[in-house]
């Protein structure tokens, strides 16, 4: 069974304006895959439906074995709060919140805050030594990999990763790349979303969507 | 970490992060908690200080023998009644017995006998109980002085008596003509310009009514009890004496503080109502320039009730402080209130304290249960695309 399982997954806006039209897709775990298209071709539809935060019009969405399509607001945080973590284009840091603390802020409503686990997240990006500062004193690619450490601070069982280099300049970029390379390595499962082709072929599977339609997959 | 140390790390962190907004906020129910506890201050204490204002009317009750029972009074009665009122409620009490006497006029030439009402009285109850008259001379405040004789206006122009004049005075028990010192004269404007004032113990004498009394006036401060009621429960306790109240003083007291706190009403309510507003308004700008934090909190597994406590703590907190400082700034002005207005302090008050604490913090809930509500409807997955 795959970690991620979409069947025949539509989601219509309005009555008619199909973002996503009938779209079957399976991933696996410990597996890299982008999501690839333009504008308006149903990348994000498909990102708020594995992260749980939509529910499509028809099809199953089964996330590690959970189908999510009949679950409510509730049960589907809940089921994002245990299995996915997230990492934004747009970082988002709480602006008040050191880094350590906004990486504690995701233990905080998944468990328990852990100062010295949270640390070691930073540790790992290698902003161990930025952990008391606050997001307004990092630069875009430190704010990026302090995503990534709330991302994996609660071992989710998929990183879902939302165009996470489309804020950062070439460096940075790099950084974050072989970031989301090394955990791919450790084993985690990793599904982004991206414009970039470099970074898209990157993944071990590229899926490309247009018009709501998955039109091609490498594998 | 303790999940609730994180808790209070989240909030402290926000309240600081918005200087301006919680500024704003705090002072709207630092402002609002104060005024309103300042006026509930002086409130508690109204009834007792604006009686004692009253007071400068006169005597308020009026005490009489019961007509059916006895033609008199006596001086045992009197005690008995006074017994029923406690220190701080009495402010004064003044026997009277009335006769009638003859007084020499000084203005015919043969110094002719004219009748006066005469009144024995204890003269240190005449400023407590008939504050407003007016008295040239002294009154001497010794009850067992013998020779000294205060006497009306009119009495003193139609006689002809000055201060220091030797009046004489005879009663139908008396042989001949008593002599009595002239040591005050009474303006009253009304009935009393027309007597003359002995103390009490020599009229009792002058007249052989010893231990009598024909009325007495008592000046009573209530404490927010009907002074009315409180007249009929020492009516049916004590038989033989009818003690009244005196309509005019007492129910014009009861007008002027209803009305009082009538006004103080309507200025709490809308106090309130413009605390609430100004709360409500930051607070909703508050949670409009915290979308996007919201939203990425209920993506990191956050529910609507999480963030929703979140933003009530805060508001708890500002309300409590806020609350707590608004009382002891509140204070402050009921005790400049008390002196401007009332020349004493106002009492501290733990109730009034813990009931603006209370209040501060369920004003900042209700102004902020609507700019909260919308929590509910933040999508994070539009909100965190900027849409």
């Amino acid at each position: 069974m795959g970690l991620i399982t979409l069947e025949n997954v539509s989601k219509i806006y309005d009555g008619d304006v199909r973002a996503l039209d009938d779209v079957s897709l399976e991933i696996k775990h410990g597996e890299w895959v982008s999501i690839m298209g333009p504008s308006g071709s149903g990348k994000s539809t498909m990102l708020n439906l594995i992260g749980c935060m939509d529910t499509p019009s028809k099809g199953v969405v089964k996330i590690d074995g959970i189908d999510i399509s009949k679950l409510n607001k509730k049960e589907l945080t809940k089921v994002r709060r245990e299995k996915i973590g997230l990492v934004f284009q747009q970082f988002h840091l709480v602006p008040y919140l050191t880094a350590v603390e906004n990486v504690m802020v995701a233990q905080y409503y998944h468990s328990m805050a852990d100062e010295e686990e949270a640390l070691k997240a930073l540790e790992r990006v290698g902003l161990g030594h930025r952990a008391n500062h606050l997001p307004k004193e990092l630069s875009g690619g430190e704010q990026q990999r302090v995503c990534i450490a709330r991302a994996l601070i609660n071992y989710p069982k998929l990183i879902l990763a939302d165009e996470p280099t489309g804020n950062l300049d070439k460096e940075n970029e790099q950084i974050v790349v072989d970031l989301f390379e090394e955990l791919h390595r450790q084993g985690h499962s990793i599904l982004m979303v991206t414009h970039d082709p470099k970074v898209g072929q990157l993944a071990q599977r590229q899926i490309i969507l247009e018009h709501g339609k998955k039109l091609e997959s490498n594998k | 970490m303790k999940k609730w140390k994180m808790f209070l790390r989240m909030i402290s962190q926000a309240l600081k992060e918005r200087k301006s907004r919680v500024a704003i906020v705090f002072f709207a129910i630092v402002v609002g908690i104060g005024v309103i506890s300042a006026l509930f201050s002086v409130y508690y204490d109204i009834n007792i200080k604006m009686s004692k204002e009253l007071r400068t009317y006169g005597a308020n009750l009026a005490l009489k023998p019961n007509s059916d029972q006895a033609q008199n009074l006596s001086l045992n009665e009197l005690e008995r009644v006074i017994a029923e009122f406690s220190q701080e409620e009495l402010v004064g009490y003044r026997p009277n017995l009335y006769g009638i006497a003859e007084v020499e006029s000084q203005v015919s030439v043969f110094k002719s006998n004219k009748p006066v009402v005469l009144v024995g009285t204890w003269f240190d109850q005449i400023d407590k109980i008939n504050p407003y008259w007016q008295i040239e001379g002294e009154l001497s405040i010794n009850h067992d002085i013998k020779d000294e004789v205060v006497i009306g206006r009119d009495v003193a122009e139609k006689l002809g008596y000055d201060i220091g004049d030797k009046l004489k005075l005879a009663t139908e028990n008396t042989w001949g003509s008593e002599e009595f010192l002239v040591t005050a004269i009474v303006e009253t404007g009304d009935d009393a310009d027309n007597r003359i004032f002995l103390n009490l113990g020599v009229v009792e004498r002058l007249l052989a009514k010893e231990g009598q009394l024909n009325t007495a006036y008592l000046s009573v401060i209530s404490k927010g009890e009907d002074l009315k009621e409180k007249a009929a429960k020492i009516n049916q306790k004590l038989s033989g004496v009818e003690l009244e109240t005196i309509q005019k003083i007492a129910s014009s007291e009861g007008k002027v503080l209803d009305k009082i706190k009538s006004l103080m009403y309507l200025v709490v309510m809308v106090i309130l109502l413009s605390t609430l507003l100004c709360v409500s308004t930051t607070m909703m700008t508050i949670v409009a320039e915290r979308k996007e934090e919201i939203a990425l909190k209920k993506a990191l597994g956050a529910e609507n009730q999480d963030v929703i406590i979140e933003f009530l703590t805060e508001a708890i907190i500002l309300g409590g402080i806020g609350g707590l400082v608004g009382y002891g700034l509140g204070f402050v002005g009921a005790q400049l209130i008390g002196k401007s207005v009332f020349d004493s302090a106002i009492s501290f008050r733990s109730m009034v304290m813990t009931s603006s604490f209370i209040l501060s913090i369920v004003v900042s809930c209700i102004a902020s249960t609507l700019p909260v509500s919308r929590v509910v409807d933040i999508d994070p997955a539009v909100t965190l695309k900027g849409e």
